[in-house]
């Protein structure tokens, strides 16, 4: 078995024309060998080691199970710390096949970046050697500040804890960035994240560096050892870092790690921040003495890079968002129900950022089932239900609760009073955005009589959710109603009373809901962004003849 | 009310031609024509001018003396025509009705003679070389009714 | 449930006449008299006569939205330049009306607004003022020159518009047809927060009847009216010029985005009422203050006096005013 294997593969590597087998191919487990290509435009012959795994030729762990390596190549695009070119092929489960593919895609990647030294035109972030800390993870998220560092400039990182986890089989530390201190502790630079996250408790803190220069080499591979650093850090910096070891060793801390943030300009323009665990008592640096100055020096020691993430709203909702029309608006979304809490998580996962809620209702454990409600906070007032779920999606959402009297009481008991009148329309057209989810005609008729400059839709849905109606103002009371006496068939004598008659509600599921409100969510997405007509839609969906689902457009 | 009315154009150019011959004055006569079958509907057919008239720029009064025998010959054709209302012109003035025309109206439903309880006023705004605009109404219960 | 179109257009047609408002539309009346009266003493031989124009002069208003509206036509000597009548006009009326009423220029017109009264009616009278183009030139064919004194569709501000008020309302005239779907695009327009121009609308719907020989009955002749503007509105080289002034291209006023919506929604209306003719009541509501809940009433026609016959003589002597 083993000899047949090596066997094709030296066969199959002989026949490719521009390839020649420098030491044959051998080994039980991995089989490797050496091969040198060469070919018309290329000047001279190049050699790679090859290495070709047992789940060859399957892919595993998403990753090519076959590697070309020499580190002679590490200064040209595309080539791994290690030496191994990076090649990406298609999939085929024929051996002799897959090695023709793999080699075709060497021999590309020497013609395009070897030969052509193509770079490509998307920035891609250095590559680091990530280890843990005495057998802890650690990970760092940051994300834009309103602040331009100088170069050489350091001082104090503000961070919390976030969560531990595991990765792998290892715990693992999540840290978020909050802010960054000057050298004396004064806050220089808040973190744009939601208020919420930026006053995370387990406040932690850690030292930064920011950077001239790019700390890597071949542009690609961030330094792995403290020594390379000597042109980057300044004597004072040295200097601070010292000091601060000192202070964390009089707080008896000696042993534990310090974060360690490096931060560099990146060709956008963006700053990015590689992090750096540090041990206390043991930080890269040594005390010399010159013409009779204590100096401090950098040592000759391994780096431990942890894991850090720029994890702005761009790099965030980097693939695939709504329409930054749409994410941009100060929404209100009035009534958490199964429809209002779906519009309310799906404009979060879509980039949303400015949202207000408001009901008067607590989730009951039946609401779980169809609404974005966990089960495990309990019963819990909607709002706050549905603002921690948001806010635990999102680090850029801020979310506010509205005071629901506004709705159930002074739009209503005072309708038609002028000074009441004016005080509502003021407050609602603070908003950009307005969608009614509440499912109540008397406040949508409230509504409707307003002067609202905001724009204002009223979602709602049919007994066991045929159809969604989507009504935009100032079409929405006449349009609405009629569609429920006239137009659709709302059957409501099947209406769901499990716990007596003060609490009907339409029977559908989870399913049947979120579909609908995805759909006119997409509809809606839509309209802002094309700046078409907003016009009253309904999407209607039965089982008629196989799913049929459709957009009707009034 | 939901009634209708229609006039032919020629009968219309006849009207305004006839009102146009004595601007600045007023002038006027009667509408002949019948209703459909369920009355819903009334087609002028014809005019009779008087034969007796008093008129100036903003008055006008008719005599109805000597129409009996053309009105007795309209009625024997098939389908019967019959006395449906009046017009008159208001030269260089709107088609809107005075109090005057309002009580003549009334005058006329009252009549032991008039048959029909919703009669037609047509008012007719002209210059001197042609039409501005015409205006039906309809008389029901002392009031006149734009004709919409 | 289906409904009948044609009738159910008639009740919709029914519920929105003007006659509903009678009481409303006198108070309409005096005031616009009282502002006529007022023009004329003022500006005695600098204009002719006042004329009355917009949808109530038209036969094409509906009760749920209306105004009236005034041309004031002034000689060509009266005033060296447009905006000097305009802006004249406007003082005026903003000194004489000022206190009980808005007054503010518009784009073509000198809006009045009066406040609530204690009926809660509010009165709006617009003043079009124009000027002939030169002297006694009026008197012959009725143009004038109207001053743009806001941006209106292509035409910039501090323009100017040649049209002819009379010819305009000429052109709707006896169109008895055509005024009804007007009528209805109106309702259409006013209960669906719609805001084409009611004049493009007007001279869409006769185009519509005089290209496409639309006949039929009222629903029939709505659904023509309504696919000739979608199948037209948007083709190049569409035009709708002003019976005023055939150099006025009223189609212009429409970006071509708006053509675009204009016939989409002409397209989604004729759909969803194919789909379902109870979808003519979101887009052509009755009014509802007059909706007749009793048939008997508004089936009634002429009446013929109990008794009497048709054969009618009328009174002797009868005086007219």
């Amino acid at each position: 078995m083993r000899r047949n294997r090596l066997d094709i593969i030296e066969k199959a590597v002989e026949q490719i024309p521009y390839v020649n087998i420098k030491e044959p191919f051998s080994g039980d487990v991995n089989i490797e060998g050496k091969v040198s290509v060469e070919f018309e435009s290329l000047s001279e012959p190049l050699e790679f080691d090859v290495t070709i795994y047992p789940q060859y030729p399957f892919r595993t762990y998403d990753a090519e199970t076959i590697r070309f390596n020499n580190k002679d190549y590490l200064e040209y695009n595309h080539v791994m710390g290690d030496g191994t070119i990076c090649i990406h092929t298609s999939h085929n489960p024929d051996i002799s096949k897959k090695l023709l593919i793999d080699f075709e895609s060497l021999k590309n990647w020497i013609e395009k970046y070897y030969i052509n030294k193509k770079s490509d035109l998307h920035y891609e972030h250095l590559i680091t050697r990530e280890s843990d800390f005495k057998g802890i993870v650690t990970s760092y998220m940051f994300t834009d500040v309103d602040y331009t560092f100088n170069p050489n400039q350091f001082g104090f990182v503000n961070l919390s804890l976030l969560s531990e986890g595991k990765n792998g089989k290892k715990p693992i530390h999540n840290y978020l960035t909050k802010g960054f201190a000057d050298k004396f502790g004064k806050k220089i630079a808040i973190c744009k994240w939601s208020k919420i996250y930026n006053q995370l408790a387990r406040p932690n803190h850690g030292i930064f560096f920011y950077s001239e220069k790019q700390p890597a080499t071949h542009n690609r591979f961030a330094y792995s050892n403290w020594e390379e650093f000597i042109d980057v850090f300044t004597g004072d910096f040295l200097e601070f870092l010292h000091q601060c070891e000192k202070e964390y060793i009089k707080k008896k801390r000696r042993g534990e790690y310090v974060p360690f943030y490096i931060g560099y300009n990146i060709p956008n323009g963006e700053v990015h921040w590689l992090v750096a665990t540090l041990e206390i008592g043991n930080f890269p640096i040594e005390g010399t003495k010159e013409n009779q100055i204590w100096t401090s020096k950098l040592l000759n020691e391994n780096i431990k890079w942890a894991t850090s993430r720029n994890s702005s709203y761009k790099y965030f909702f980097g693939r695939g968002a709504f329409s930054s029309k749409l994410t941009k608006k100060r929404i209100l979304i009035i009534g958490v129900g199964a429809v209002g809490s779906n519009v309310a998580r799906t404009l979060v996962k879509c980039g949303c950022t400015k949202i207000d809620l408001t009901d008067y209702d607590v989730k009951e454990p039946e609401n779980v089932c169809r609404a974005e409600f966990q089960f495990a906070s309990g019963r819990t007032d909607k709002i706050e239900e549905m603002s921690n779920v948001l806010s635990q999606i999102s680090p850029f959402v801020n979310i506010h609760t509205v005071n629901q009297p506004y709705f159930e009481v002074i739009s209503k008991a005072l309708y038609g009073e002028n000074k009441a009148k004016s005080e509502l329309e003021d407050f609602l057209n603070s908003y950009d955005l307005i969608i009614d989810c509440s499912t109540d005609d008397d406040l949508m008729f409230v509504l409707d009589s307003l002067n609202l400059k905001s724009d204002h839709i009223n979602l709602s849905i049919t007994n066991h959710a045929k159809e969604l109606v989507c009504a935009f103002n100032p079409n929405t009371y006449d349009f609405v109603t009629k569609q429920y006496s006239e137009i659709l068939d709302n059957n409501i004598e099947d209406l769901y009373n499990p716990t007596g008659c003060w609490s009907p509600t339409f029977k559908a599921s989870y399913n049947d809901i979120s579909m609908l409100v995805q759909i006119a969510l997409k509809k809606i997405n839509d309209i802002y962004q094309s700046g078409s007509p907003k016009d009253n839609f309904i999407v209607k969906s039965d089982m008629d003849e196989g799913l049929n689902i459709k957009i009707i457009q009034y | 009310m939901d009634v209708e009315v229609q006039i032919p154009e020629g009968l219309l150019n006849k009207i305004v031609n006839a009102g146009i011959k004595m601007y600045p004055k007023e002038y006027g006569g009667f509408l002949i024509g019948f209703y459909s079958e369920d009355f819903k509907i009334l087609h002028i057919t014809e005019t009779i001018l008087p034969s007796e008239y008093r008129n100036s720029k903003y008055s006008f009064e008719r005599s109805a003396k000597g129409i009996k025998g053309e009105l007795k010959r309209l009625y024997s054709l098939n389908p019967k025509q019959y006395y449906v209302g009046e017009w008159h012109t208001h030269p260089d003035n709107s088609t809107q009705f005075s109090m005057t025309d309002l009580n003549a109206m009334i005058e006329i439903t009252e009549y032991k003679t008039v048959g029909i309880s919703n009669p037609t006023l047509m008012i007719l705004s002209i210059n001197k070389s042609g039409l501005n605009d015409f205006e039906f109404y309809v008389y029901n219960d002392k009031k006149l009714l734009r004709y919409e | 449930m289906a409904i009948n179109k044609k009738e159910y257009l008639q009740e919709v047609l029914e519920t929105h006449k003007m006659s509903h408002v009678n009481s409303l539309l006198d108070k309409y009346r005096d005031k616009r008299k009282s502002i006529k009266e007022a023009l004329e003493d003022y500006y005695t031989d600098k204009i002719y006569s006042p004329l009355n124009s917009g949808s109530y002069a038209k036969h094409t208003a509906i009760n749920t939205k209306f105004d009236l509206d005034v041309v004031v036509p002034f000689k060509k000597k009266s005033f060296s330049t447009l905006e000097e009548m305009f802006d004249d006009v406007f003082d005026f009326l903003n000194d004489t009306y000022g206190t009980e009423a808005t007054v503010r220029k518009q784009k073509v017109s000198i809006g009045i607004i009066f406040y609530k009264d204690d009926d809660n009616h509010e009165i709006s009278i617009d003043i079009v003022p124009g000027r002939e183009l030169n002297e006694d030139q009026y008197n012959e064919d009725n143009k004038l020159n109207l001053y743009v004194n806001s941006k209106y569709g292509l035409l910039a501000e501090k323009t100017h518009l040649l049209t002819n008020i009379k010819a305009q309302i000429e052109h709707i005239k006896s169109k008895d047809n055509e005024r009804k779907i007007i009528r209805l695009l109106k309702i259409w327009k006013s209960s669906n927060n719609e805001d084409y121009k009611s004049f493009l609308m007007e001279l869409i719907t006769v185009k519509a009847f005089d290209k496409d020989n639309i006949s039929g009955n009222l629903w029939e002749m709505l659904e023509s009216t309504m696919e000739y503007i979608r199948d037209n509105i948007t083709k190049d080289g569409f035009t709708l010029s002003d019976p005023g002034n055939s150099g006025n291209n009223v189609a212009d006023t429409l970006e071509s985005w708006q053509k675009e919506n204009l016939s989409t929604k002409m397209k989604n209306m004729l759909d969803r009422i194919e789909d379902n003719s109870d979808n003519l009541k979101i887009y052509f509501p009755v009014n509802p203050d007059f909706k007749e809940e009793d048939n008997t009433k508004s089936n009634e026609g002429y009446g013929v006096k109990t008794g009497a016959s048709t054969f009618s003589v009328p009174t002797q002597n009868q005086r007219f005013g």
